[in-house]
């Protein structure tokens, strides 16, 4: 189950690409696209399988200057979008 | 032998004659000067019989060679060796044997610059629209209200860098109108939405990317490839515009669309 303290990272084989404030992510073994903005593209590159999305949105939350249970929620919000979508995974341990 | 030329992407195709004499007939007038990559179509009768159509099969990639497995197939793409064969059980139709050409013309066009879309191209004053989106989208049904106007095809095209921007080559992979125009320069993407009014809708250059990777076949389930695919639909971007069409089911939508690009 996903939490705030979840590890996530990108799952082997998704390929992001920059496009304006844009990021475009494409998993190709599950035929999905998404496109996140320049919040979700923040929060993408902030995933790397050791920082526990609580520690993201602190960041993010200080990065953007909102309120931390308002980025804590997006965040938890856009992780369980990648994860149903198989372009993250939990990182194990 | 025969050959298949799409847009300066050229295939050599191997077989037995039952199995090339309906391809032969149906691309009588896609034959290239050059003989291209080989295609070999092998009947093996130890194979199982198809379970359903070939097209049903959805590619797997595995260190650059594309496998396109069901029942009653066994095809195999090997670009960096320059192969491409088709085992395929003897009740295999010409629709099944067409299916793996166009697969292995997906990959090759790719390999040599070049991009398949899923889209109808229409030529309009002299310029190619491509009406792109997936199965269900409205192509054939925009290309069918495009009264008169060449249709280069309804569901697959192929697009080729050109001096300046890309052109448009009709392939023979769905329904044509005016067959005798063969390209265009492209003009603009235009994402098909089908609704109760006629418009152009404004997208990022992020959601376009998106949109157009999601309609290039074959090639967009390759892991190994997508990174390439995002980077040449992007540099097409930056010369050619896209937007959304939405449509309603009449040829109004032509009026939409001079009124934005005269």
């Amino acid at each position: 189950m996903l939490t705030l303290d979840s590890r996530v990272q990108p799952a082997p084989g998704v390929v992001v690409r920059e496009s304006g404030d844009e990021l475009v992510v494409v998993a190709p073994a599950q035929g999905k696209y998404l496109v996140l903005n320049r919040t979700g593209a923040a929060v993408f590159r902030h995933i790397n399988g050791e920082t526990p999305l609580r520690d993201i949105a602190g960041a993010l939350s200080q990065d953007f200057q909102a309120p931390v249970d308002r980025v804590q929620a997006d965040v938890l919000h856009l992780a369980a979008q990648l994860l149903e979508r198989g372009m993250i995974v939990l990182t194990e341990g | 032998m025969s050959t298949l030329e799409i847009g300066g992407i050229s295939l050599a195709l191997e077989g037995p004659e039952d199995w090339l004499v309906p391809l032969d007939a149906a691309w009588a007038t896609w034959n290239g000067p050059e003989p291209g990559m080989p295609v070999q179509l092998l009947p093996d009768a130890t194979l199982p019989a198809p379970a359903g159509p070939y097209f049903e099969a959805r590619p797997r990639f595995a260190d650059g060679v594309c496998y396109l497995e069901a029942p009653g197939f066994a095809g195999v793409i090997a670009l960096a060796e320059g192969k491409a064969a088709l085992r395929a059980h003897p009740a295999a139709t010409a629709s099944d044997l067409s299916y793996f050409v166009r697969t292995v013309m997906a990959l090759a066009a790719f390999e040599q610059g070049t991009l398949l879309v899923h889209g109808a191209g229409i030529v309009h004053h002299d310029v190619a629209y491509v009406l792109y989106g997936l199965s269900g989208s409205g192509k054939s049904t925009a290309a069918t209200l495009s009264t008169g106007q060449p249709v280069l095809n309804d569901d697959l095209l192929l697009l080729r860098p050109a001096t300046p921007g890309w052109e448009v080559h009709a392939t023979p992979f769905g329904r044509r109108r005016h067959p005798e125009v063969t390209a265009a320069p492209l003009r603009a993407l235009l994402r098909l939405v089908q609704a109760p009014q006629d418009a152009l809708e404004a997208i990022s250059s992020a959601q376009a990317l998106a949109e157009l990777v999601a309609n290039s076949p074959v090639v967009n389930a390759d892991v190994a490839r997508a990174p390439l695919l995002l980077q040449r639909w992007q540099t097409v971007l930056q010369e050619i515009p896209a937007y959304r069409l939405h449509f309603r089911k009449a040829n109004t939508f032509w009026e939409v669309i001079d009124a934005h690009f005269g």
